[in-house]
């Protein structure tokens, strides 16, 4: 069981495959620096889309040596995108990434019906692993970035590609808190009528094997302490391996109050795809992008 | 956000500095706001968060205290006296910071 992000990298190097990533419009310091170290470690090759003599221009301030990489040229952010994509539904690309792009225009390139690759009729969503030292495992957490206000249909495929997630990383019955204010179902809260049937259907096994429980509070979750002093009888029993959150505007903070002010660090990735695709905050750190990179090559 | 931020703009909400909506680390971290090329009196420098529902600010406050080890002290407001109202599973010193800051709180 992989029980860190490094232990992910040490992983992804042990599986001795190479994954080519084509990068969308790459003329940026940060994105080649973090496909660098990840060429360097021996698991991905570049290929890099865009203006050709800027990437040169930027490996050579860098101390890059640009031929490790290969360079296509492309006339705009749009036109890098589209081929970033289309190199990897033909079979010359494994993975997909957002450099310079706006996140709009390039997921519009990944989505394109006729030429994107989502898989038919799936549900784009966010996984994230989260590394905190205060807490004594990997945290899987949905959906951070994609889906705002998720239906039941989508919390449960939520739920799906974590299971799916954690399994690449050893973890057989993920435990899963479904996320809300109290361990009390609330009638105001849409997320406590959705936890019921979802807690149904993945007794009934409908949903793949995981133990789940909810709604539960972030401390029953994640905290053995509060299940003794509160004598709250649950199977997650402070010891989540997943958390699903009922909305975009809780999980969201969640990570980033982590990322802040309890040195998380995290690799995170877009499901739903026929190939994974990278699409990275600007002011993530150095360190989670190149996990974010890891994590891509993981999954592929 | 807005009726709240123009409200503050006409001084019918008076006494604070309102801005919204910021995404959290744009609340709270400078170094984020200024990545992001946000222009704003309040990112960066905080005194109060106002979150959108009660599975937002239970989240935040719960996952700064398990995972960040912060200190907490709530009270309850709107009723004749303020109301210590703590969890069973709050900490002696949270609990106690609760009295201090209730004590404070009454008039």
């Amino acid at each position: 069981m992989i029980r860190s992000l490094d232990q992910m990298v040490e992983k992804v190097h042990s599986l001795n495959r190479k994954q080519r990533i084509a990068v969308s419009w790459a003329q940026d310091a940060n994105t080649i620096s973090a496909i660098h170290k990840a060429v360097s470690y021996g698991f991905a090759e570049g290929i890099l889309i865009g203006n050709v003599s800027e990437i040169r221009n930027i490996c050579k301030k860098t101390g890059i040596d640009p031929d490790l990489f290969s360079l296509f040229h492309a006339d705009n952010d749009v036109a890098a995108s589209e081929e970033a994509v289309r190199l990897t539904v033909n079979g010359f690309a494994d993975i997909v990434m957002k450099g310079l792009v706006g996140t709009d225009k390039f997921l519009r390139a990944v989505m394109d019906k006729k030429k994107g690759l989502m898989l038919p009729n799936a549900v784009l969503s966010y996984v994230c692993a989260l590394e905190v030292p205060s807490y004594h495992k990997l945290l899987f957490i949905t959906d951070p970035a994609v889906i705002p206000v998720p239906t039941l249909e989508q919390k449960v495929i939520m739920a799906e590609y974590a299971i799916e997630m954690a399994g690449r990383f050893g973890i057989k019955k993920p435990k899963i808190a479904l996320i809300s204010a109290s361990e009390k179902p609330g009638k105001h809260f849409q997320s406590s009528a959705d936890y019921e049937v979802m807690c149904r259907k993945a007794k009934n096994g409908e949903i793949s094997e995981c133990i789940m429980d909810g709604p539960l509070d972030i401390f029953l979750a994640c905290d053995k302490k509060s299940v003794e002093i509160k004598g709250f009888d649950t199977p997650v029993n402070g010891d989540a391996d997943i958390l699903l959150f009922p909305t975009l505007e809780s999980s969201n903070p969640f990570y980033k109050g982590l990322m802040l002010f309890a040195h998380g660090e995290l690799a995170g990735l877009i499901r739903g795809t026929i190939k994974p695709v990278i699409v990275m905050s600007r002011s993530e750190s150095e360190k989670s992008k190149f996990y974010c990179i890891a994590l891509a090559c993981l999954m592929a | 956000m807005q009726p709240c931020y123009q409200r503050n703009q006409r001084d019918q909400i008076k006494n604070c500095i309102i801005d919204g909506p910021l995404a959290f680390d744009n609340a709270v971290s400078l170094e984020s706001a200024q990545h992001k090329g946000i222009k704003s009196e309040v990112a960066g420098d905080t005194d109060l968060l106002l979150m959108p529902d009660i599975e937002v600010g239970n989240v935040l406050y719960k996952s700064l205290v398990f995972f960040a080890k912060a200190k907490v002290a709530s009270i309850i407001l709107g009723a004749q006296v303020p109301i210590v109202l703590t969890s069973r599973s709050d900490s002696e010193q949270a609990k106690y910071d609760s009295i201090l800051l209730s004590a404070a709180a009454s008039k």
